[in-house]
């Protein structure tokens, strides 16, 4: 209880931070561009990590609040007992998808350790990071979400 | 079975039978897959398709060559990553690779080179031979030729000859230091700004210049938007055909010098394909309707030479004068 707690304040403070960080570099660069001599360069790049980074923590959440778009033309015209079947299913395909994601995502992240990005000079393993922060926490509350249906379907 | 049920499993069939492949279809040995910047009608795609017909050919089929253009597979930085992952095998990339080993820089740096002879001697020299060996051994990929690559030049809504003219002109610069400092030392205002999102924005006036090479300009179709082509010749760079180092050695030593015969014939395949592009673009340009300027070269590279020296680290500092001196 209280890991999902932590995790559910983390991504919303996440969430939070990394999106009023987007709103104030593209304003910056915006502002520079009419109103400055020069532009910060490392704002086109920043403003880039920090979108990434905003969807990745929103993801988690999204799934949680059931805020994701739905492929309604087939589910409707399923019968009630393919709903269930489906109902079931999808949780278990979401978690296999990004559990297998952030397994590879992994590597991803260590190989980020020997790039580093062309303005901001941080190493590229930052912005990779955030790959593992939106497989795991989709995979976790997928599992959940199953774990929930299971116990509806008992 | 209810009417939409059918149609899902009808669906689901045909995708099946769709994916499935014959058997009989006999399968190499190698199969590289190269990812592309470019389109079809580019003379870096045109190369590869070469490329991949030498290879077949030579190795009695042993080795297939898939070339995706327009960014199917990755874009250009992605590419460089699912090579390093194995993913894919092949792309062409120069100054994106500066992110793994900052010598590579010099390979698209403002104001280093007067000519291309300039460029021949550079990738030709003990620098050049240090690059290639950086990124075999720093990054995991091996150099297999190189492609010359057009001028850049700037393009405007009015005039540019000198320096001086610029007066603080918006120009979209790519997301590179360099570039940014040597415009701002000459004068301009640089500003970073996506490829995808420079014609928009001229047609706006969020930025009112840009500078990329004749093709680009005349690709992207930035002659709707802009009356003035400065021959500034600002930059002259190239890039390098890539393979993964782990894909490469993976090849029987008897195909490695298929391989490498190959690319060598692709290089210059493709620079004689370059050289007749260049001037056809050229007239295109001028048919519809930018007017060509002939610019104080000297003035540029006066005031933007010295910005981009001072922007280097001391090593490459100490490589740049290395190279100004093999070039002279």
């Amino acid at each position: 209880m209280k890991f999902k707690i932590f995790l559910s304040t983390f991504l919303k403070y996440g969430t939070l931070m990394t999106s009023l960080g987007f709103i104030f570099t593209v304003s910056l660069q915006i502002f520079a561009r009419f109103f400055l001599t020069d532009v910060p360069p490392w704002t086109e790049e920043a403003s880039r990590i920090l979108f990434i980074y905003s969807i990745s923590f929103a993801s988690g959440l999204a799934y949680r609040g059931n805020y994701f778009v739905y492929l309604e033309v087939f589910y409707l015209g399923f019968s009630s007992k393919i709903k269930k079947v489906v109902d079931l299913v999808s949780p278990i395909l979401s978690f296999f998808l990004f559990g297998i994601t952030a397994r590879y995502a992994l590597p991803v992240f260590q190989m980020g350790f020997s790039e580093s990005s062309p303005s901001l000079q941080i190493i590229m393993a930052i912005p990779f990071f955030s790959l593992l922060i939106l497989s795991c926490s989709v995979s976790f509350y997928s599992l959940l979400s199953l774990l929930k249906k299971i116990k509806y379907l008992k | 079975m209810r009417p939409v049920a059918k149609i899902f499993l009808i669906t689901s069939f045909l995708i099946v039978v769709l994916a499935c492949e014959s058997s009989d279809t006999p399968k190499p040995e190698f199969v590289f897959k190269a990812s592309m910047l470019v389109k079809e009608n580019h003379t870096w795609y045109k190369a590869f398709i070469y490329f991949g017909e030498l290879l077949s050919e030579r190795s009695g089929g042993r080795i297939e060559l898939q070339v995706y253009p327009s960014e199917q597979l990755a874009k250009e930085l992605e590419a460089l990553r699912l090579i390093r992952a194995g993913v894919i095998d092949m792309t062409i990339s120069a100054s994106s690779l500066t992110n793994f080993a900052e010598i590579i820089t010099f390979s698209d740096m403002p104001f280093l080179l007067r000519d291309t002879l300039a460029m021949h001697k550079l990738i030709n020299s003990p620098i050049g031979k240090r690059i290639e060996q950086e990124m075999i051994e720093k990054i995991g990929i091996r150099p297999v030729g190189y492609f010359q690559r057009g001028e850049r030049h700037l393009t405007s809504n009015r005039p540019i000859k000198h320096p001086d003219d610029l007066d603080e002109l918006i120009i979209r610069v790519p997301n590179a230091p360099s570039y940014v400092v040597a415009w701002k030392a000459i004068g301009a205002k640089p500003t970073p700004m996506a490829f995808s999102e420079v014609f928009s924005s001229l047609q706006q006036g969020t930025i009112e210049a840009q500078e990329n090479p004749f093709a680009m300009i005349k690709n992207a179709g930035f002659s709707e938007v802009q009356k003035y082509l400065n021959l500034t010749g600002h930059v002259i760079s190239w890039g390098y055909p890539l393979v993964g180092e782990k894909q490469f050695q993976m090849l029987p030593d008897d195909l490695k010098v298929i391989f490498l015969q190959a690319a060598k014939e692709m290089q210059t395949y493709e620079h004689r394909l370059f050289l007749e592009n260049e001037s056809k673009v050229q007239e295109e340009l001028k048919a519809a309707g930018m007017e060509f300027v002939k610019v104080d070269k000297n003035a540029f590279v006066e005031n933007g030479e010295k910005a981009v020296y001072e922007s280097l680290s001391k090593e490459m500092q100490e490589v740049y004068d290395e190279i100004k001196k093999i070039t002279q």
